[in-house]
């Protein structure tokens, strides 16, 4: 090899091989930073939810306010997945825990003790009207039932060529809250839809379970 | 040619990082100054439970080094 002769083949190598490492590390980075992001709005959002319950002495306002709770959400967001389809993506669980005393009840009256879980947008019961003297929340099953179909069209005329890719995504999630012994407390069976900014939410209103989420993007690209 | 391709895709990536990072400042701060409000016990936590924060988009301007 001459000095100062150009080598594309070594260029090109070193490219391949760097590019690869960047991308792996912006994969890292990028699911790190959406961990973060998830986990700090959940740890708020669990503050914020158990101060209204603390405050209101229930999930809805009612006059005998006042009392403790115990509230422990969870939360499934969707995110790309890197390894497969990235349209498809793949829900993570996040959660968080809070716990609030609002010490100022109806006069008469004394503060009422709640516990509840918040799994996407639905609340348990009050688990201490429901839960035995000794008897405990040990650990969450969840199981997942996900469809997905992609399909592409391409429409071609004189003036251009219009691209259309669709999906249809159906995830149901259910979640059981479960006690030392593997005896379900609570289950809640929730499906994928989309709220009103776009966002991809799980919830067990019959709108949501058995329901596709379509998404689609069409772009035009004009002839010459 | 390379090396300026290689010097935007990174200077892209450390854009995002910085862009995630000041989500979550700028999240905790608006967090912050609803603090006192949240705790002082409302007729409507509708806004304190969202503690009126939007997050702001990342756009192609703030990810591409120019």
């Amino acid at each position: 090899m001459k000095a100062g002769r150009p080598n594309r083949g070594q260029t090109l190598l070193e490219l391949a091989i760097f590019g690869s490492l960047i991308l792996v590390v912006f994969g890292t980075l990028l699911s790190y930073l959406n961990r973060a992001n998830d986990q700090q709005y959940v740890q708020m959002k669990a503050f914020r939810q158990a101060l209204q319950i603390a405050n209101y002495g229930g999930i809805s306002e009612n006059t005998d306010g006042g009392g403790s709770v115990q509230l422990t959400m969870m939360e499934n967001r969707r995110v790309a997945d890197t390894g497969a389809y990235f349209k498809k993506g793949a829900a993570q669980a996040t959660s968080a825990s809070a716990n609030i005393l609002w010490s100022v009840p109806s006069v008469g009256t004394s503060g009422k003790s709640m516990t509840y879980y918040k799994i996407n947008d639905n609340y348990s019961p009050n688990l201490r009207d429901i839960l035995a003297t000794d008897q405990t929340v040990d650990h969450v099953l969840t199981s997942h039932n996900t469809e997905f179909k992609e399909s592409s069209r391409k429409l071609e005329d004189t003036g251009g060529i219009t691209n259309i890719r669709s999906s249809k995504l159906k995830d149901t999630i259910t979640s059981t809250l479960v006690d030392e012994d593997d005896n379900a407390i609570w289950t809640v069976t929730q499906g994928a839809y989309k709220d009103s900014q776009g966002q991809i939410r799980y919830s067990d209103s019959t709108d949501a379970v058995g329901k596709d989420v379509e998404r689609s993007r069409t772009w035009y690209t004009p002839g010459y | 040619m390379a090396f300026v391709i290689l010097v935007l895709v990174i200077g892209a990536i450390v854009n995002i990082w910085f862009w995630f990072n000041n989500s979550l400042v700028k999240r905790q701060v608006a967090y912050n100054e609803t603090r006192v409000t949240a705790g002082t016990g409302k007729d409507s936590y509708t806004e304190m439970v969202g503690w009126g924060y939007t997050p702001e988009a990342l756009t192609e301007n703030k990810v591409i080094v120019k």
